[in-house]
């Protein structure tokens, strides 16, 4: 009864401190939804703290050419994540035409995507310090 | 005691107000009045600007420095020209009129005021139709402008001039009107356009 006890106390223990972890880094999320075809539409939420470890697990090889492309841009990626981290929230880029609108904000410490098409609904959001976390693992 | 406690509370207050990050923001917006009626809105930190810049080094930009090889620069000495108008008394140095187009160079107080003006019969015609005007207004503080020649004589130094920006409250840099397109460049205090 203890032991049982004292196993299941640390299991929840376990998934509390794993709930705030993965709270506090945020969440990776991709929503697109066709507006032509087959209106398809994919929404996709991963927690950001799992980024940087799935990055790592993927084989070095199949990532050669994406680390030799990235490795330049490290260190203005993390500049740029850093800063914006201590920008004040608010619109970065926003494009209109008839066709397509485009808006890149920062809120909170996510940057936020959002393209509105002729064809499809995108809209990619994740926190700015996994992004950082998730490029450095890129380069290693 | 009290004046002691008092003396901290001021102290901690100063120092947060100097830590705190004095948020300037360099403005675009593009406004294009034909088929597609494109709208660009940009709102950049200069903070952001001053954070990236000396982190890339590709092609001809390293450490928030442009190499400008082969241009102008190589025949004219371009800083001696900017200290001299700058220490000038306010004045239109330069006005060059054509049929075409009117060009005016100014020193007013601080500022560098550039102004270029197509004028509507030359722009209409080519086309046989009457065209609006076009017209470029610049305004650059001499401290940003020296700034940006601070490098070596083949490069223009952005970062010191992001840097020199960020000094002034609120600036108006660049104005384009013609045709089509309606394009502002400014810097302020606002992390938003509207």
């Amino acid at each position: 009864m203890t032991t049982g006890m004292a196993v299941l106390g640390g299991a929840l223990g376990i998934l509390v401190l794993g709930g705030i972890a993965v709270y506090n880094e945020g969440a990776v999320r991709v929503d697109v939804r066709e507006k032509t075809g087959d209106r398809e539409h994919i929404h996709l939420v991963v927690p950001a703290i799992v980024l940087p470890v799935a990055v790592r697990l993927v084989p070095r090889d199949k990532l050669k050419d994406a680390r030799h492309d990235i490795r330049p841009w490290l260190p203005a990626i993390k500049a740029a994540s850093e800063e914006l981290g201590r920008c004040p929230d608010g619109p970065l880029v926003e494009v209109d035409s008839n066709h397509e609108h485009v808006r890149i904000h920062k809120l909170g410490g996510s940057l936020f995507i959002a393209v509105d098409s002729e064809d499809e609904t995108v809209l990619v959001s994740f926190p700015l310090e996994a992004a950082a976390d998730t490029v450095s693992q890129l380069a290693r | 005691m009290m004046k002691k406690t008092l003396s901290v509370m001021v102290s901690m207050f100063a120092f947060a107000v100097l830590a705190m990050p004095a948020d300037r923001w360099i403005h675009i917006r593009v406004i294009e009045s034909g088929p597609d009626g494109d709208r660009v809105r940009i709102n950049i930190p200069l903070s952001l600007a001053e954070a990236v810049l000396p982190t890339i080094k590709v092609d001809k930009l390293c450490e928030g420095k442009v190499k400008v090889d082969g241009h102008a620069f190589d025949q004219v000495d371009l800083r001696a020209l900017l200290e001299a108008v700058s220490k000038a008394q306010d004045n239109q140095y330069v006005t060059v009129e054509s049929k075409d187009e009117n060009v005016e160079v100014a020193k007013a107080g601080e500022f560098l005021l550039i102004k270029v003006h197509e004028n509507s019969k030359g722009a209409g015609r080519n086309s046989g139709a009457h065209k609006a005007a076009n017209t470029v207004d610049v305004k650059i503080p001499f401290k940003v402008a020296h700034a940006l020649l601070s490098g070596r004589d083949n490069e223009l130094d952005v970062l010191a001039a992001i840097r020199a920006l960020a000094e002034y409250p609120n600036l108006e840099l660049v104005t384009v009107k013609d045709e089509t397109d309606n394009v502002r460049i400014w810097v302020d205090s606002r992390n938003d356009v509207d």
